[in-house]
């Protein structure tokens, strides 16, 4: 054997020779992607394990994302031949529905529900805000050839809740799930800048600067009794929603409760934590050049837009009907935090507020449509898995 | 391309939905106001009522000469030129808390060259 004949042998081991074009893309895109988490800090904690999971999978020949091998042996039993890579198994976590719901563990156990149970007209808004939702699934399997399975889960997005979104995905659509869940994690870190020219638009000066009364207290027989309230009500009507709204309510029934801070630490922190890592990264595996790389990509991209735009406009709009007929007491503004994305949403609601008139704080307002846009986001992802089955 | 009609029959259900259940949920979070809260206006009319009591008990004891004697020893010494009578000295409860005390304490003992 020659010199030449090794290193030519090795050389046809390497991923150099295996890598074809749309991987090379796809590293490039994952690249790019790790360059808007880390230096621009878009929802970096998400983001960054989705895009390095993408380029895990995208790796020719280091097979992180393939499925085991199975042969049938003489006796007729089935032997595997070849395990499937690290980050197939971490996949099944998400493609049971197992991890979105733990996420919402950790989410209920870090949501203060207080400003929605002082003021529970503010539910409404956070019900207006999944306006996105329907408007976006009318467009995408109306006008562009999405299957409707597909344009749920693209609509889905608009709800601005990445569990509900990867949880759906998983359900409906998983050739969709890592397009949907990248877009809607840029999305979310975008809400700051997608929002406030919406709200200014639909809003009057004078309406901007409404001053709300100060919220009530929430006595702590009342934190408690809602998580339970709210799961048995969800889960009668809408049995498919039961594991995420379960869920939530549950780490919000440890935060509350006051009897296991410990369990409520662990939700929060550790266990919240590791399950962002392995939904992130196996998230992001499940894209490749053949899923990625098409048309159908770009009009995700643009949807998701779409759909955190009406979500939006959804809230605002209610926003000002409720501020019209309560005679001028509620701010519109806080109806965009209609829209999931907890706490940013509210924030935004802040800020524009402050812009208009320093000293006027409808923060905490803002926190009631918000909590209420997560259970209405999961309410619509259960109607779409009682419709078009789970 | 999909059916018009399926897609606007989901989406009127699943607004409807959506808020029939959130609807629901806000009427129930309105009745735990009337079942689950109570208003606490009554607590702070007690405490209220009762702070000035601590007050009385505090000032009958504040019969001590020599305190009163420092009190305005160190008023005059502020204002040399103005003429006063001492009437009346009542001792406010201390509501601020360890560190505030500890705070002014250190800014006195500074401001004392000690």
């Amino acid at each position: 054997m020659s010199l030449a004949q090794i290193f030519s042998d090795l050389y046809e081991s390497t991923g150099f020779k295996a890598l074809t074009s749309g991987e090379i893309i796809m590293i490039g895109i994952a690249c790019l992607l790790i360059y808007l988490a880390v230096v621009k800090k878009y929802e970096p904690l998400l983001l960054l394990p989705i895009a390095f999971g993408m380029l895990l999978a995208n790796l020719p020949l280091a097979g992180l994302m393939s499925p085991p091998v199975y042969e049938t042996a003489a006796n007729g039993t089935q032997v595997m031949t070849q395990p499937g890579g690290l980050l197939y198994y971490l996949y099944q976590g998400d493609a049971l529905g197992i991890f979105p719901p733990l996420i919402f563990l950790g989410v209920g156990a870090m949501t203060d529900f207080g400003p929605m149970i002082a003021n529970p007209l503010s539910v409404l808004m956070g019900a207006a805000a999944q306006l996105g939702v329907f408007i976006t699934y009318n467009v995408a399997a109306g006008l562009l050839g999405f299957t409707p399975k597909q344009a749920a889960v693209i609509g889905i997005i608009g709800g601005a809740d990445g569990p509900t979104t990867i949880y759906l995905a998983t359900k409906l659509a998983p050739e969709l799930l890592g397009t949907v869940a990248v877009a809607a994690y840029s999305y979310m870190a975008l809400v700051p800048i997608i929002q406030p020219p919406i709200m200014r638009a639909l809003t009057t000066k004078k309406e901007r600067q409404i001053m709300m009364e100060q919220l009530r207290p929430v006595s702590k027989t009342e934190r408690i009794i809602f998580p339970i309230v709210v799961t048995i009500v969800v889960s009668l009507i809408l049995p498919p929603a039961a594991p995420l709204i379960g869920m939530l309510m549950l780490g919000n029934l440890f935060r509350e409760s006051g009897v296991v801070e410990r369990l409520s630490k662990t939700a929060q922190n550790e266990l919240n934590n590791i399950i962002v890592i392995f939904l992130g990264t196996s998230v992001g595996a499940t894209t490749n050049a053949h899923t990625f790389l098409n048309a159908q990509t770009l009009y995700i991209v643009v949807l998701g837009l779409v759909a955190f735009g009406v979500a939006t406009a959804g809230g605002v709009i209610l926003g000002k009907i409720m501020n019209y007929i309560s005679g001028g007491k509620i701010n519109p503004l806080i109806g965009s935090a209609g829209v999931s994305a907890v706490p940013m949403a509210a924030r935004v609601s802040q800020v524009v507020a402050q812009q208009e008139m320093p000293g006027n704080f409808i923060l905490m307002h803002a926190m009631g449509p918000n909590v209420a846009g997560v259970i209405g986001t999961a309410v619509a992802a259960g109607v779409f898995l009682s419709i078009y089955g789970g | 391309m999909a059916n018009t009609s399926e897609l606007i029959m989901v989406t009127i259900v699943g607004m409807g939905v959506v808020f029939a259940v959130l609807i629901l949920l806000a009427l129930i979070i309105s009745g735990f106001k009337y079942v689950f809260y109570k208003e606490p206006e009554k607590e702070t009319v007690k405490e209220a009522q009762e702070v000035p009591e601590v007050n009385k008990g505090e000032a009958k004891k504040m019969n001590d000469e020599e305190l009163v004697a420092v009190i305005a020893a160190a008023i005059a010494s502020a204002n040399p030129d103005m003429r006063f009578v001492v009437r009346n000295i009542v001792r406010i409860p201390d509501t601020s808390p360890a560190w505030g005390r500890i705070a002014r304490q250190e800014q006195i003992n500074r401001l004392s060259g000690r």
